[in-house]
C-alpha cells in the first residue's frame, strides 16, 4: 500500500471514546492522551455516529456497552463494523462479558473497572 | 385344576352299576359259557349290598343280594373258586340259588383284578354238578377272559375320566375372566402366516374385544379388524414355529387398547390364546412413570421454555396422546399463544396464535378456571359447530387444563388425541396434578430468574462504582501521586473488581480460587509464567476480596522485585486442604523460582500489610526469603474461607 494515494506518515491514530458517564469518559480520555493518542469523545451512540461521519481520521472506537439512548454500545459496534469496516472496535462493560455472538468480529472486549495496562495493550494492537 | 372330591377307589370309580348291557361284556360271557360248556356265565360286580351282573347269559337274574352271591367269595379270597357240587359245599349248600330256582349246582369264578382292587368275578355256572371241575385249558381260558373284562372296565374308567376333565376345562374356559380363542393359521403360498380364522371363542372374548362371539366363529382376523397388525401376526407365527407358548403385553393399534396374554401352539397349525384387556393398568403405570419423569424434568431443566416443552413430551407420552403442548393466555382469555410442544409424527404443526371463539364456545369454561374436557369435538355441543379448526389440527379428543401463576390462569396445558377419547377421572386428576407441579416449577424458575437479574444488576452497579472511583481517583490524584503509585492503586481496584466478577458469575455466589488467581495473573500479563494447581475451592465473598488483594500484592511484588522481574523467572502457586486441630485448613503456597536473589524488605508499606492479613484477614502467613526466591505459605480455616 506504499503507493496508495491516502498514504500518511505513521502516527498515533485517533480514538473515539463513547461513554455516557462524564467522569469515566474524562478519565479514559486522560489515559489515552497520556498514552499519546488523539482522542475524540461522544456521550452516546447517536453523537458517536455524527462524529464518525465528520472525522475520517478516527481509526479506533472505544465504546461502553451500557448506554442510554436509541442504541447501546453493541449495536453501535455492529453499525460501525458495517459502515466503516476498517475501524477497530473495543467495547467495555460493567455488566459482565456479553455473548460472543453479539460482539462484531475482530473486536476486543474489556471489563470494567478497566485495567489501564490492558487498555493500552489493546490500543497498541490496533495501531 | 384341583378336584376337591376325594379319589374314588374300587368299583365305584368305574361308575358302571345299572348301566345298559354292552356288547363287549356280553361277548365275553358267551365265550366263557361256550368254552366251559356251562349254561350260565356272568360278569358279577360286587356292590356294598348286592351283586350286579354287567353281562349275563343263561339267566334272567340281573342282580342278587350279597347273601346269595358266590362271586363274593372270589372277591374276598381274591382267587379262583371252583365248586364241583354246590349242595355239598358248606358255603353254598344253603344258598337260595342252590336250594331254590334256578337250583344251580356247579360254579367256577375268577376274580376281576383291576388297578383299583378286585371288584367282582367272571363266573361260569351250571345246573348239574361237574365232578372233576373245569379242564385246565378251560380254567386258563376263563382267567384270560377275566383279564379282558378288566381291560374293558379300565377303558371305560379312563374315557369317563377324560370326559370329565374335558368338561372341567371347557367350563373353565367358558367361565374365566380372560378372553380365549382357538384359531387356525392361514398361510400364503410361501408358507408365511398371513391371517388366521377363529374357530372358537369364549364369552369373555366379547367383553375384552368388543366383538360379539357369534360374529367371530369362522371369521378371519382380517375380516374382523380394520387392518392386520404385523406384530400380532408375528406373535402367532412365533408360537407356531417354536411350538412354545409366547406371552405378550401389546397394543392393538386400531383401538389403542393394551392386552396381556399368551399364544399357545396346539399342533397342526392351530393355536389358542388367552388374553385380557390391561389398558387401564398400563395407563396407570404410564402415568406413574410419567410423574417421575416429569419430576426429573421440572427439577433439572433450568430454562423455562425448554422445561415446558420437555414436560409436555413427558405428559403426552404418559397419556399415550397424539399431542401435548402449552399455550399462554392473554389477559381476557380471548386468545392463546401456543408453543409447538410435543406431538407424534404425522400431527400437523400447532405453533401460533389462536382465538378461542374460532374453535367453539370455550371461553365460558375457561373463564370459570375449569379444565375443558371434550371427548369428541364432533359431538360436544361446545365445539361441534366449529369443528373445522380442530380437524385441521387433527384433534378429536381434547383437554385444556389451566395453569395458574399468582392465582390467575395464565396458560393452558393442551392434550390432543386424533381419535375421540373418553377422559377418565384418573387422567383428568393426573393432568391437574401435572399442571400444579408445572406451576410450582415455573414460579420457582421465575423467582430464580428475578434473583439472577437482581444479582446481575447489583454486580453491574458495583463494577460501575469501582469504575467511577477509578475515574475520580485518576482525576483527583493525577498530580498528587507518582505514575507508579497511581497505577498500583488502580490495579488494586481492578483486583477487587475481579473478585466481584467471579462472585457474581457463580450461581452459588462463590468464587473459584483457581479462576480468581488466573484472572489476576492475566491482568498483570504474567499468567503464562506461573503454574497454578490445586483442588476446586470455592471462596465466600469476603474471602474472595481479601484473597484477590493478597494475590495481587504478591504478583505486583514478584513483578517488581521477585522472580517475575526477570524474563526467566517463574512462580509456582499451589494449594491443598490439610487437616488441622479445628478442622481443615486451606494452605496456599507461593514459590518464586529463577529470579534475582531476594532479601526481606526493610520498609513495610501498605502492600506488605495487605499481605500480612493473609487469605481471610486473620494472618497465617509465612514468608521465607531464600536464595532461590521468595517462598510463602498462607494458611486459613477452610470452612471460614468457604462461608465468609
Amino acid at each position: 500500500m506504499a503507493h496508495s494515494l491516502d498514504y500518511k506518515p505513521q502516527q498515533a491514530p485517533t480514538v473515539l471514546v463513547v461513554e455516557d458517564e462524564p467522569l469515566q469518559r474524562m478519565s479514559l480520555m486522560d489515559l489515552l492522551e497520556e498514552a499519546g493518542y488523539t482522542v475524540a469523545e461522544a456521550s452516546d451512540a447517536d453523537q458517536a455516529l455524527i462524529i464518525l461521519e465528520s472525522r475520517p481520521d478516527i481509526r479506533i472506537v472505544l465504546a461502553d456497552v451500557d448506554m442510554p439512548g436509541s442504541m447501546d454500545g453493541l449495536r453501535l459496534a455492529a453499525l460501525v463494523r458495517d459502515r466503516w469496516p476498517p475501524i477497530e472496535i473495543i467495547v467495555t462493560s460493567g455488566r459482565g462479558i456479553p455473548q460472543l455472538a453479539t460482539i462484531p468480529a475482530r473486536s476486543i472486549f474489556l471489563p470494567k473497572p478497566l485495567n489501564e495496562q490492558r487498555v493500552k495493550e489493546a490500543l497498541s494492537l490496533f495501531s | 385344576m384341583v378336584d376337591k372330591t376325594p379319589p374314588v377307589l374300587g368299583i365305584e370309580a368305574y361308575e358302571i352299576f345299572d348301566t345298559l348291557p354292552e356288547r363287549g361284556y356280553d361277548d365275553l360271557v358267551s365265550l366263557a359259557a361256550q368254552i366251559c360248556t356251562t349254561k350260565i356265565a356272568v360278569v358279577s360286580l360286587i356292590d356294598k349290598d348286592r351283586q350286579w351282573f354287567k353281562a349275563r347269559i343263561g339267566t334272567s337274574l340281573c342282580q342278587t343280594g350279597l347273601e346269595s352271591s358266590i362271586c363274593r367269595f372270589v372277591v374276598d379270597e381274591d382267587c379262583l373258586i371252583e365248586i364241583e357240587d354246590l349242595t355239598a359245599d358248606p358255603r353254598t349248600s344253603q344258598n337260595p340259588l342252590v336250594t331254590e330256582q334256578p337250583e344251580i349246582r356247579f360254579y367256577a369264578g375268577v376274580p376281576l383284578r383291576t388297578p383299583l382292587g378286585t371288584v367282582g368275578a367272571l363266573a361260569v355256572i351250571d345246573d348239574v354238578p361237574r365232578h372233576g371241575g373245569l379242564l385246565p385249558s378251560q380254567r386258563e381260558a376263563l382267567e384270560k377272559l377275566s383279564s379282558l373284562v378288566v381291560d374293558l372296565l379300565e377303558l371305560r374308567r379312563r374315557s369317563t375320566a377324560l370326559g370329565a376333565t374335558r368338561k372341567r376345562w371347557r367350563s373353565l374356559i367358558q367361565a374365566m375372566d380372560e378372553g380365549y380363542f382357538l384359531a387356525q393359521a392361514l398361510r400364503d403360498e410361501a408358507g408365511r402366516l398371513r391371517d388366521w380364522a377363529y374357530l372358537e371363542v369364549n364369552p369373555a372374548w366379547e367383553r375384552h374385544v368388543g366383538i360379539p362371539a357369534d360374529a367371530v366363529i369362522g371369521a378371519t382376523y382380517a375380516a374382523l379388524f380394520p387392518f392386520i397388525e404385523s406384530d400380532w401376526i408375528a406373535l402367532a407365527a412365533k408360537a407356531l414355529e417354536t411350538e412354545q407358548p409366547v406371552s405378550f403385553v401389546q397394543r392393538v393399534k386400531a383401538t389403542g387398547r393394551w392386552y396381556e396374554g399368551t399364544f399357545y401352539p396346539v399342533g397342526q397349525d392351530y393355536f389358542s390364546a388367552t388374553f385380557k384387556d390391561v389398558t387401564s393398568q398400563i395407563a396407570a403405570r404410564n402415568r406413574q412413570d410419567g410423574l417421575i419423569a416429569l419430576g426429573d424434568v421440572l427439577h433439572d431443566e433450568r430454562d423455562i421454555a425448554t422445561m415446558i416443552s420437555q414436560a409436555m413430551a413427558v405428559i403426552g407420552k404418559a397419556l399415550c396422546a397424539d399431542r401435548a403442548t402449552y399455550g399462554e393466555l392473554d389477559h381476557d382469555i380471548e386468545t392463546i399463544t401456543v408453543a409447538e410442544g410435543w406431538a407424534l409424527p404425522g400431527m400437523p404443526p400447532i405453533k401460533g396464535l389462536y382465538r378461542f371463539d374460532d374453535y367453539g364456545r370455550l371461553r365460558e369454561t375457561l373463564l370459570a378456571g375449569e379444565a375443558l374436557v371434550i371427548t369428541d369435538i364432533l359431538t360436544d355441543e361446545r365445539t361441534r359447530d366449529d369443528s373445522t379448526g380442530w380437524l385441521a389440527l387433527k384433534a378429536r379428543g381434547v383437554i385444556n387444563v389451566p395453569v395458574r401463576e399468582d392465582g390467575r390462569n395464565v396458560a393452558l396445558m393442551l392434550v390432543h388425541f386424533c381419535m375421540p377419547h373418553d377422559w377418565t377421572s384418573e387422567e383428568i386428576h393426573w393432568l391437574h396434578n401435572a399442571a400444579d407441579r408445572l406451576e410450582l416449577a415455573i414460579a420457582r424458575r421465575r423467582a430464580d430468574e428475578l434473583q439472577i437479574m437482581i444479582n446481575g444488576e447489583i454486580a453491574h452497579r458495583l463494577r460501575n462504582t469501582l469504575a467511577m472511583v477509578q475515574a475520580v481517583a485518576r482525576m483527583t490524584l493525577r498530580d498528587a501521586l507518582s505514575k507508579e503509585e497511581a497505577s498500583r492503586f488502580y490495579e488494586r481496584l481492578q483486583s477487587l473488581g475481579r473478585a466481584h466478577d467471579l462472585l457474581h458469575c457463580d450461581e452459588q455466589r462463590a468464587a473459584v480460587l483457581g479462576d480468581l488467581i488466573a484472572n489476576i495473573l492475566r491482568d498483570a500479563s504474567v499468567f503464562e509464567r506461573c503454574q497454578i494447581s490445586g483442588p476446586v475451592m470455592r471462596l465466600g465473598s469476603r474471602a474472595a476480596m481479601s484473597t484477590a488483594l493478597l494475590i495481587h500484592e504478591m504478583t505486583t511484588n514478584a513483578c517488581k522485585h521477585g522472580a517475575l522481574s526477570v524474563p526467566e523467572g517463574q512462580v509456582v502457586i499451589s494449594w491443598q486442604v490439610e487437616a488441622s486441630q479445628a478442622g481443615n485448613d486451606l494452605v496456599l503456597f507461593w514459590q518464586e523460582q529463577g529470579g534475582p536473589p531476594v532479601s526481606e524488605p526493610t520498609k513495610g508499606g501498605f502492600g506488605a500489610r495487605l499481605i500480612s492479613f493473609g487469605l481471610i484477614g486473620t494472618g497465617g502467613v509465612s514468608l521465607r526469603y531464600e536464595q532461590e526466591g521468595l517462598s510463602a505459605s498462607f494458611r486459613a480455616d477452610a470452612e471460614k474461607i468457604m462461608r465468609t
